[in-house]
């Protein structure tokens, strides 16, 4: 089921965020996380993805860079949580869970 | 090109004014692309489906492009603005700072094109540019006590009688006998016989204090023995004549000689007197009337110069001391040798040849005490017609053998001051001096065949001002360097996306805007720079007769330039973007530390050297070989330092293990492979002929680019090849070229101009007379000798109060 693009446009920042809170991605790897764990239900058209990490990357939520893949030899771009970006999931976790709550109670889904 | 990297292309299209973020993002969409396809390419799809699916994933390139405008909105804006301010203003300044230099540097090096039109004959003309404007002498007189201005130029509100503009010292300082001696001698203005009553008084109110404050000075009684001269004509005695040198000077060919007859018969009082005041100006330990040493008080008083310009009008300044009375000396003597004639014609033969002797010891005082050259030639050409007269004196007496002896006598005379004024001084080294003294001393010289150059001043002048254009020029291009690339690394810091991590991104817009003004406003003022040292500004000795001098420094100069340049930090971060080399890994606090101590030092050496080495009293206290080992250990710790950093960051951004180590061999690599390259440069430079110099400095240049290439491969090669590298700098070649050269040439340009003023006090410094009437340089020492015989020349006269 396609999610409406609108209901799912607030929560790529909290995404990457909770991602790279994880472990470091570059952007291809993120991607491909988000769609194999949602199994599809979250697909990002994959360059609207960098807009929004040079966008984080100016807010100092995360930064950048370059490593070479041992595996493939290949140059990557990694990016990494900051601790401002970690103080800003926190935030927004919180704030989704009550969000998420609100709504349940609303749409009775509770 | 390829779909992917056409598509690619649109996307960051918007981010032309970022190179590097243009370059950064591409890398980025490419990877992610190249993976996307290998994707799909697992998946069964062929390479045209698996890029196009690739593509269509990334989504619309149009979208992209502008969402990622907008994330980076406030920095394209800036630098957009900059492009745009630069394009509107740039150019137009540049040709205007270039007219400014071009038409400043034409005026200010026509001066030694007029001095050279006008020649060393300057005290009758003077440069015309020598005239300086109020302005200029307004700005020379700004640092003046009112004493010294007063020294310097008199009662300036006089412009017509210059007894009276000088009068004020004499009021101000009524003891000083220096400033009196002037005042008589500005009083002196006329031939003695047409001095007014007035004005004969004032005279002798001036001799008669002269005498109290210098007793010892026999000059006083000898004005006043002038004073009394009257209107005299003379006539050649038609009874008498004799054939000697003389009148057809160089021809070698013999004029015939008569004594001199007066006219009118003379006064015997007025005789008596003159002759009363020979004897007492003849008792006195010198005769002088202190010209040059109230010249030398006088330009002792002015700031020193800034320029040529202001030299050339102190010169012309000097020139107006001289010499009006000279001609008063020659009156008297002739007055008296035509009385001694009178004298042998009446039977008075011993008091005339008693008159005669008294007149050889005035000649002799007034020869010891002469400090130039025309001041010489009236004492010999007095010297010459006493000679002549005790000749004639002799046969009216019909003493046939005293006749020939002192006939003899002034044949020589005349015949060794032909020897002294025409004939050149043959010295091996003398031409060659007069070729490399520089331009003032190279044009006296060229006029007067035996002046003798003092090279140790003229050298020194000029190239201490070369040696110093090129050292300032090497500093201040480490200087704009080492600024460049700390402002490109502050406004890196402040416009990087991560503060704590080595920040990817580099800024480009300031390189660029750099770059802009290098060309723009630079280039022009490099082409003024480089010009000033050619011929075509008038530089027609001096810098162009010493190229190795000036190619050598320039050439260690542009490859310092180069390193620190070409090899930057910044370029080899985009090169290895460009071509794919991994970015570099996290900068160590070990290569932190040697960064900043590189920076301290090019700090400290800016600091020290301009300080030290530019200013001239500092260097001409050391020995010549300490100022070289200096600049040498200098420089050299300067390359190490430099080359160590460098090799460093690029070990690091090449991700090369050991790289310390791998610098450090790389370095002692460079230095064995150069001082192999040196000496035998140098052993070849001792055994090859002389023409072959210049291709020994050139294999001297070739070995040392072959040393940097050497160390360089070495230190690549700790992985992989580096020819891709070394490709893609080389682009960037004439850009570093170029803009070193830039560097080079502006600075030495603005620090001839800067040198200017220190040539101009060395010339100071070596005289404040006019350089053609030097006796000391030139054969009239010889004749000073030997016509001073045993008298000595008068002290200097110094005045201490003022200044």
């Amino acid at each position: 089921m396609a999610l409406s693009q609108e209901l799912a446009r607030g929560t790529v920042m909290p995404i990457v965020l909770s991602l790279l809170h994880e472990q470091p991605m570059y952007g291809y790897e993120l991607v491909k996380t988000v769609n194999d764990r949602t199994n599809g239900v979250l697909q990002w058209k994959e360059g609207t993805l960098y807009p929004l990490l040079h966008k984080m990357q100016s807010q100092r939520l995360i930064k950048a860079e370059w490593q070479t893949a041992e595996d493939t030899g290949k140059d990557r771009k990694y990016y990494y949580i900051t601790p401002k970006g970690e103080k800003l999931l926190t935030e927004s976790k919180s704030q989704w869970r009550e969000l998420s709550n609100a709504v349940n109670v609303l749409l009775a889904l509770n | 090109m390829s779909k992917t990297s056409d598509f690619i292309a649109k996307i960051t299209e918007k981010l032309c004014h970022d190179r590097e973020l243009q370059l950064d993002v591409t890398h980025e969409l490419q990877t992610h692309l190249d993976e996307a396809i290998a994707e799909y390419k697992s998946s069964e799809y062929s390479e045209e489906d698996a890029i196009a699916a690739a593509i269509k994933d990334m989504g619309d390139a149009e979208e992209l492009a502008e969402d990622l405008w907008q994330s980076n909105r406030s920095r394209m804006k800036f630098r957009a603005w900059c492009w745009w301010i630069a394009r509107l203003t740039l150019w137009p300044m540049s040709v205007l700072v270039t007219l400014a230099f071009i038409i400043s540097g034409i005026a200010t090096n026509g001066m030694m094109q007029e001095w050279g039109a006008v020649g060393p004959n300057i005290f009758v003309h003077g440069p015309a540019g020598a005239r300086i404007n109020d302005y200029m002498l307004k700005f020379m007189r700004t640092g003046m006590t009112e004493d010294q201005k007063l020294i310097a130029f008199g009662d300036e509100s006089v412009s017509v009688h210059q007894a009276k503009r000088w009068k004020v010292l004499v009021d101000r300082w009524p003891d000083e006998p220096l400033y009196q001696i002037n005042y008589l001698v500005q009083l002196i203005d006329s031939q003695p016989c047409e001095i007014k009553d007035g004005k004969r008084e004032e005279i002798i109110a001036a001799l008669n204090r002269g005498r109290q404050l210098e007793p010892n000075n026999g000059m006083y009684d000898l004005i006043a023995g002038c004073l009394l001269l009257p209107q005299v004509k003379y006539d050649d005695d038609p009874l008498i004549s004799v054939d000697m040198p003389g009148s057809k000077a160089g021809t070698g060919k013999l004029s015939s000689y008569s004594p001199q007859l007066f006219q009118e018969s003379q006064d015997d009082n007025v005789v008596r007197e003159m002759t009363h005041y020979l004897h007492e100006a003849i008792r006195h330990d010198y005769i002088t009337l202190h010209h040059f040493d109230m010249l030398r008080h006088r330009m002792a008083q002015l700031p020193p110069p800034r320029s040529m310009r202001e030299y050339f009008w102190r010169i012309q300044t000097a020139s107006s001391i001289l010499l009006p009375n000279l001609g008063w000396s020659r009156m008297f003597e002739r007055y008296i040798c035509t009385s001694a004639i009178n004298q042998a014609k009446g039977g008075n033969v011993d008091l005339a040849l008693q008159w005669l002797d008294m007149l050889d010891v005035l000649q002799q005082k007034l020869a010891a005490s002469s400090e130039c050259a025309i001041e010489l030639l009236v004492v010999q050409s007095c010297v010459y017609m006493n000679q002549t007269t005790r000749m004639f004196v002799h046969k009216i007496a019909g003493n046939q053998t005293d006749f020939e002896i002192t006939r003899k006598q002034a044949t020589e005379t005349w015949m060794f001051y032909e020897h002294v004024w025409r004939e050149p001084i043959k010295e091996p080294e003398h031409d060659d001096f007069k070729n490399r003294a520089g331009v003032i001393l190279g044009l006296t010289a060229s006029s007067m065949p035996n002046y003798r150059i003092d090279p140790a001043p003229a050298r020194l002048g000029e190239y201490a001002m070369i040696d110093r254009a090129i050292l300032s020029a090497i500093l201040t291009s480490l200087v704009l360097m080492a600024g460049l690339m700390s402002t490109m690394s502050v406004m890196r810091m402040w416009f990087s996306r991560d503060r704590d991590m080595v920040p990817v991104l580099i800024w480009p817009g300031v390189r660029r805007l750099v770059r802009v003004l290098c060309v723009a406003g630079l280039l022009p003022m490099g082409a003024y720079g480089f010009l000033s040292q050619t011929p075509l500004f008038g530089r027609s000795v001096g810098v162009m007769h010493n190229p190795v001098l000036l190619l050598g420094p320039m050439m260690i100069g542009f490859f310092t330039c180069m390193l620190i340049w070409g090899c930057s930090l910044e370029t080899l971060r985009k090169r290895a973007m460009e071509i794919g080399i991994t970015s570099p890994s996290r900068r160590s606090h070990w290569h932190r530390l040697m960064i900043t101590i590189w920076m301290i030092w090019i700090g400290l050496l800016l600091l020290f050297l301009n300080r030290i080495l530019i200013a001239p009293k500092w260097i001409e206290d050391f020995a010549e070989s300490f100022k070289l080992i200096l600049i040498l250990v200098i420089w050299f710790t300067t390359q190490c330092l430099t080359w160590f950093v460098l090799g460093l960051e690029y070990t690091r951004m090449r991700g090369i293990e050991q790289g310390v180590s791998r610098v450090l061999w790389g370095m002692i690599c460079v230095f064995v492979v150069w001082i192999a390259i040196t000496g035998i440069v140098a052993v070849a430079g001792m055994i090859m002929p002389a023409s072959m110099k210049s291709v020994v400095d050139v294999m001297g240049v070739l070995g040392w680019i072959a040393g940097i290439g050497a160390g360089f491969w070495y230190i690549s090669n700790g992985r992989g090849t580096c020819r891709m590298f070394y490709l893609s700098a080389i682009r960037s070649m004439a850009t570093v070229v170029a803009i070193c050269a830039i560097f080079l040439a502006v600075t030495a340009g603005l620090s001839l101009h800067g040198l200017e003023a220190h040539y101009a006090r060395l010339m100071v410094k070596q005289s404040p007379i006019l350089l053609d009437l030097e006796i000391s340089h030139s054969n009239g020492q010889l004749l000073q000798k030997r016509l001073a015989g045993d008298q000595k020349p008068s002290a200097r006269m110094v005045v201490e109060h003022a200044g």
